[in-house]
């Protein structure tokens, strides 16, 4: 064991003081995807009011100064048409609102144009209002009373409390930006470990040691499941401490809160380690031929995108870990951290979860230390000296 | 240096019989860098393997090293065997290369340290191991400087250093002096000698024949892989009628090939 820290220590010192791991494990952690959400976020409103704000042009045809004072209130343009259909396919005109017949509203856009969709998207609401109020309107012309025509009541109610909305974002959020930042953690050290080893000639340096080969790689493997951690750690923190803040103003004056439970405290924990582990072996045995800084980070490029691609199961919110989810690599450890975080996992899948990922590193590594062998045995020294023949 | 007493001699402390390496080349098929080599050292000796570039010097250093194994043969340091227990031959060993670099973001005291304790230097003794070498080789007034701060002359300094820090009783310098100056060489000559004259056996590989007379007690040419003589120096130029070694090596290559 001694043997091991003293190799591991030596890995973690020479690593930490190069700058690039340090911004790609704790500096782009911490920072850059609190950043990234509040850029993002701020993009998307900034979008939103410019799309409120842009004036559209909008024909109505038939008598509904109700409607057309509603438009102008919204700030649409209202304006003349001869061939108000013609004028929607030519871009002329935004929008028609076909108001001919008693019987039905027609709203006329043309989806190949962006204000059309705009129209569309801010005028059909408008219209369904427009809907309710005519009909409402007819009826007591009927003679209906006003408790007759609205025998069900339609409310709106978030049962969601501010506990749950926070989870909630959380559960969206923090998955991707961990897996990005645990794919980015390992990689640089992988390389810097492996390739870094033959670019600064201290490969024989290293063989040369008296210990074994394993220890090495043991040691190796540590350096980068550690500094993956780091990574998943900080950006657990940066997340969690940031995102009240960068949503906040976003949110619409929901009140949001982002504390969670010991229980997803420890089963982020355990992602996080499960998820370092994986990463770990596998950008190890991607970096493993490399000889230079350049050919580790093109090996590891496809590993990246590799990680990454699972992860747009957390876009379907129908998906969740259940026991067939918890069997994919990367897939199962990202619906871990989304479920623990919005409803909870049970410990069964928890542990099926654990089980799985722990199978597939071993898979890896045995891949990995089958390739060292066979790659030392070409070079010469990967088992140190093999009895001569 | 007042190093620990060493361990009883094991007579000789390096022994090669018959060392062979084939290299399995993919354009050109079997390539055999080292074809037979056999030689023994003794304790408190240099011995000098002299030989022109591509002789097969640093492969057959490298087997003695346990970082290449050999195709055929058998090599020992101290009684072990570099094939089959190469942990032990690593521990009695200190080598040393142009490709066995220093690790650049140590500092010089975490270098001399890391290299002590992993190769097995008694851990209670360390400290004291690493402030002699900081002593003996002048490198006080850099010992928290991280390595790839350092000079070339320090780097150097340093290796030597690391190669040592163990304290084994075998050390092989491998074209050692390359890339110096001649102040910096000449340093490196005078600690070659104070290590022998602590009883260290020393195999130097050179193609410096100034370094190989002034230092090497024995010398070996070698050349297409075999050791076309064996000798001190005296023996040599009694052999060739030559004086000079520069001589005497390129008359065994001219009758050598």
């Amino acid at each position: 064991m001694e043997t091991l820290w003293l190799l591991y220590r030596r890995e973690l010192r020479s690593t930490l003081r190069e700058r690039n791991v340090v911004l790609y494990v704790v500096v782009v952690p911490l920072l850059l995807y609190p950043f990234l959400i509040w850029l993002a976020m701020s993009a998307v409103s900034v979008l939103t009011a410019e799309q409120d704000r842009t004036p559209l042009r909008i024909v109505v045809s038939g008598q509904e100064p109700q409607l057309e004072r509603a438009l102008e209130h919204e700030k649409f343009i209202l304006t003349e048409s001869r061939d108000p259909k013609a004028d929607v396919a030519a871009g002329k005109i935004d929008a028609w609102i076909d108001a001919t017949s008693q019987t039905s509203l027609e709203l006329v856009y043309d989806g190949r144009y962006r204000q059309g969709q705009q129209a569309r998207y801010r005028l059909y609401p408008l219209l369904q209002t427009f809907r309710d109020v005519r009909l409402e309107q007819l009826a007591l012309d009927g003679g209906a009373r006003l408790s007759d025509l609205q025998p069900v009541f339609l409310e709106q109610k978030n049962e969601g409390t501010s506990n749950d909305m926070g989870r909630f974002l959380l559960g969206t959020f923090l998955p991707l930006c961990l897996l990005v930042v645990l794919a980015l953690g390992g990689l640089y050290p992988a390389v810097e470990t492996l390739a870094g080893e033959h670019e600064r000639q201290t490969v024989d340096t290293t063989m040369g040691l008296s210990v074994s080969r394993w220890q090495l790689v043991v040691a190796k493997y540590a350096l980068v499941v550690s500094l993956c951690c780091i990574s998943g750690i900080c950006n657990l923190l940066a997340i969690t401490l940031s995102l009240r803040a960068i949503l906040t103003p976003f949110a619409n004056n929901l009140a949001l809160s982002f504390g969670f439970s010991l229980a997803s405290l420890l089963t982020l924990a355990l992602g996080i380690l499960i998820m370092s582990m994986l990463v770990a072996a596998a950008t190890l045995l991607c970096t493993a031929h490399a000889r230079t800084f350049r050919q580790g980070q093109a090996a590891t490029t496809p590993l990246f995108m590799a990680i990454l691609i699972p992860a747009s199961a957390l876009i379907d919110r129908s998906l969740s870990l259940d026991v067939h989810t918890c069997w994919i690599p990367v897939v199962n450890v990202a619906l871990l951290w989304r479920d623990s975080l919005t409803h909870g996992v049970p410990l069964g899948l928890t542990l099926a979860t654990l089980g799985c990922s722990l199978g597939w590193v071993g898979l890896i590594l045995g891949v990995l230390t089958w390739r060292l062998a066979r790659q030392g045995r070409a070079l010469g020294f990967w088992e140190g000296s093999p009895t001569p023949k | 240096m007042t190093d620990p007493p060493l361990a009883p001699p094991s007579d000789p402390p390096v022994r090669v019989e018959g060392l062979r390496k084939v290299y399995q080349d993919e354009g050109r098929g079997p390539l055999e860098a080292v074809r037979g080599i056999s030689f023994e050292c003794t304790q408190g000796e240099i011995f000098g393997l002299l030989g022109s570039n591509g002789a097969g010097k640093t492969t057959t250093l490298k087997m003695l090293a346990t970082l290449l194994p050999p195709t055929a043969g058998r090599a020992y340091i101290c009684d072990f065997e570099v094939a089959g227990q190469a942990h032990q031959v690593r521990q009695k060993l200190g080598f040393y290369s142009s490709s066995t670099g220093l690790y650049p973001r140590l500092s010089v005291l975490e270098t001399l340290e890391f290299f002590a304790r992993i190769n097995g230097y008694p851990k209670a003794r360390v400290a004291a191991r690493v402030q002699e070498l900081v002593d003996h080789f002048r490198l006080g007034e850099y010992r928290h400087v991280r390595v790839e701060r350092l000079s070339s002359g320090n780097k150097q300094k340093v290796s030597i250093a690391r190669t040592v820090a163990h304290d084994p009783p075998v050390l092989i310098f491998d074209e050692p002096t390359v890339g110096l100056d001649v102040l910096a060489a000449l340093d490196f000559q005078t600690s070659l000698e104070k290590l022998r004259m602590q009883g260290k056996t020393i195999i130097l590989s050179t193609h410096i024949m100034s370094e190989a007379e002034k230092l090497c007690d024995r010398i070996a040419i070698v050349d297409a892989g075999r050791i076309l003589a064996c000798a001190t120096l005296e023996e040599l130029r009694a052999t060739t009628q030559l004086h000079y070694l520069e001589d005497i090596f390129i008359h065994y290559l001219k009758n050598g090939r």
